[in-house]
């Protein structure tokens, strides 16, 4: 007997996720003794190698972090150094880098609901097996993609690691031509989002309502992408300055990505946690829409990120088309040169996958003498451990290891995780005693 | 008229930007002009969902990207699913997401390209940090350009 308590799976990468983890679970006498995330990509080191550039330099290496959610790095570090700098980038630069953030969460999103999620819930092992069978909702998600893409190298010259960016502005603007071409798609997708949230929301969801924090930016009248202030549902309203004041890092043995903490407690941020806090800053049509799916929100359910995500494409849609509607091209995208100045700024965006926070300090020279950078995913890794532990003894630990398995994934799935981000996902590796 | 597109897959980085640079030097080149073809040449991270609708709207494909097969930098591989079944070629891509796959989904959805030729170049091993490709490389690309010349004539011969 003693021999078939004890079993060990193991996995040799988690498919369908940014990046690459483990996940050990041990689990002795019908209970969780161990739970780790272990993230083991080596440290990235961007911190220090942003060190001694100069601040003209930052948006395009902070961008090379992630080749999904380059647009987010270069927002919070353009919005910090412009905090520095005294730059105000005016309303053209403002409403132009919201259709950017517009184009990579349609981007990011549709890449995660349609290749690495909606598998999942519709018992697919991948989205090739899908495509047999929900053919037009894989090529709805390709066109929603390819929309997102275009909106990126619209601004960026390209879609990979863009480089349109810069502080004060943009290098180059749009031609009227360009734009409306990109109108044209643009009003042919509302459509296909309002479909796509009626499709996910339409799926089969685990009944798992568990008790988590959700914190996200919160501004005075829109659906929050480049400012605000970081608020909670449980109360908490700060400047994004205050961030260290609340907000806790902690080197972790098991992982190379630091964990997050929030007075001590894991968090959640992101699409599910944004939709939370912000529904009522979405427009009638959209509120409208989030009533249609017949969740309750806020949603303590975390299987429901999809559909938060869902509601968002839609917005990011919505939102681009309102912007882009009277598009006017302006001779000067961007600051010519702004002069250097010592000083400390905060930037903080919302990345598809939640909260990004940069800080940074620049000598006289305009040089970084420091900077830090806080991920979604090194927030959400704290989160996720305590949703799988409290998701297993729910789900039943006697169950089959195969099933157990795919549920962690699925559950970390939820999460939408970038590893790579954080520092890469899943080798699970269970133990029973 | 047939459809010919050209993916370079990679990223700004040393060895892993040649299939970038490949496409790069066909645009230089002006070649195109006068393949007597619809050219698209493009580039694309990995892959993804970018390069299935690339796949979804050719005739033929060519795709170049940076490899690791333990052979010496600058190593040329050249494959067709005539010669090598691109089933067998899998990524480690943590999408779970490879080549093989996007050409199978591409077929799912309602278009794949009647030929798909993959030139895979063997990076370096010591230039990570480096935004340049080494010389190995380098020259790799400019004989894989030629290589997509004679490609091109052979499969859309002038009329």
């Amino acid at each position: 007997m003693s021999e078939e308590r004890r079993i060990a799976i193991t996995v040799p990468a988690l498919a369908r996720v940014e990046g690459e983890g483990a996940l050990e679970v041990l689990i002795e006498a019908g209970r969780i003794v161990d739970l780790k995330l272990r993230i083991y990509e080596p440290p990235r080191l961007f911190e220090k190698l942003l060190e001694g550039r100069e601040y003209s330099e930052v948006p395009d290496m902070v961008a090379r972090i992630c080749g999904i959610c380059p647009v987010a790095y270069q927002m919070s570090a353009v919005h910090a150094i412009e905090a520095i700098l005294g730059i105000d980038p005016g309303p053209w630069v403002r409403a132009m880098r919201r259709v950017f953030y517009c184009g990579e969460w349609l981007e990011s999103h549709n890449l995660h609901i349609h290749l690495l999620a909606a598998p999942d819930f519709l018992g697919f092992d991948n989205i090739a097996e899908m495509a047999k069978v929900y053919p037009d909702e894989v090529r709805r998600g390709l066109r929603l993609q390819a929309l997102g893409n275009d909106l990126i190298r619209l601004f960026g010259a390209r879609s990979v690691h863009p480089i349109g960016a810069r502080v004060g502005g943009f290098h180059h603007a749009p031609t009227t031509e360009a734009v409306a071409a990109l109108r044209d798609r643009l009003r042919d997708a509302l459509a296909d989002a309002a479909e796509l949230v009626r499709w996910t929301a339409g799926f089969n969801f685990p009944n798992e309502v568990q008790g988590f924090t959700s914190v996200a930016l919160r501004h005075p009248v829109e659906y929050p992408m480049n400012e605000g202030r970081i608020a909670s549902d449980r109360g908490l309203d700060i400047d994004i300055s205050e961030f260290g004041d609340h907000f806790k890092e902690r080197q972790i043995p098991h992982s190379t990505a630091l964990h997050c903490l929030l007075g001590d407690k894991p968090y959640l941020v992101g699409p599910l946690a944004r939709v939370n806090i912000n529904r009522d800053r979405f427009p009638a049509e959209i509120q409208a829409l989030l009533d249609e799916t017949g969740i309750h929100w806020p949603s303590a359910n975390m299987f429901h990120s999809i559909v938060a995500r869902s509601v968002e494409v839609y917005y990011a849609v919505w939102e681009a088309l309102r912007v882009l509607k009277d598009y006017h091209r302006t001779g000067s995208p961007g600051m010519a040169q702004a002069t250097a100045a010592a000083g400390v700024g905060y930037g903080c965006t919302e990345a598809p996958r939640g909260l990004l926070w940069h800080r940074y300090e620049l000598n006289a020279r305009g040089e970084v003498v420091s900077a830090r950078i806080v991920p979604p995913t090194s927030q959400n890794q704290a989160r996720i451990e305590e949703n799988l532990h409290q998701a297993l003894l729910v789900l039943g630990l006697d169950l089959p290891q195969d099933k157990l398995r795919f549920h962690c994934e699925q559950v970390i799935r939820n999460y939408d995780p970038c590893i790579s981000c954080a520092t890469h996902f899943l080798d699970l590796r269970l133990a029973r005693r | 008229m047939s459809r010919l597109t050209v993916i370079g897959i990679g990223s700004p980085f040393a060895d892993d930007r040649v299939g970038w640079s490949i496409v790069e030097l066909l645009r230089a080149s002006g070649q195109a002009d006068a393949w007597g073809v619809h050219v698209v040449m493009t580039v694309c991270r990995s892959p993804g969902s970018e390069l299935l609708s690339l796949l979804m709207n050719t005739d033929i494909a060519i795709i170049v990207d940076a490899v690791r097969c333990y052979g010496a930098p600058g190593t040329i591989y050249r494959m067709s699913e005539m010669e090598s079944p691109l089933a067998k070629i899998r990524t480690l891509s943590s999408h779970g997401l490879d080549l093989h796959t996007m050409r199978v989904l591409a077929g799912t959805l309602g278009h794949d390209p009647e030929t798909m030729i993959l030139y895979g170049i063997e990076a370096g091993h010591e230039n990570g940090e480096s935004m340049e490709m080494c010389q190995s490389v380098q020259r790799a690309a400019d004989r894989v350009v030629e290589y997509i010349r004679r490609d091109v004539t052979a499969l859309c011969p002038p009329s």
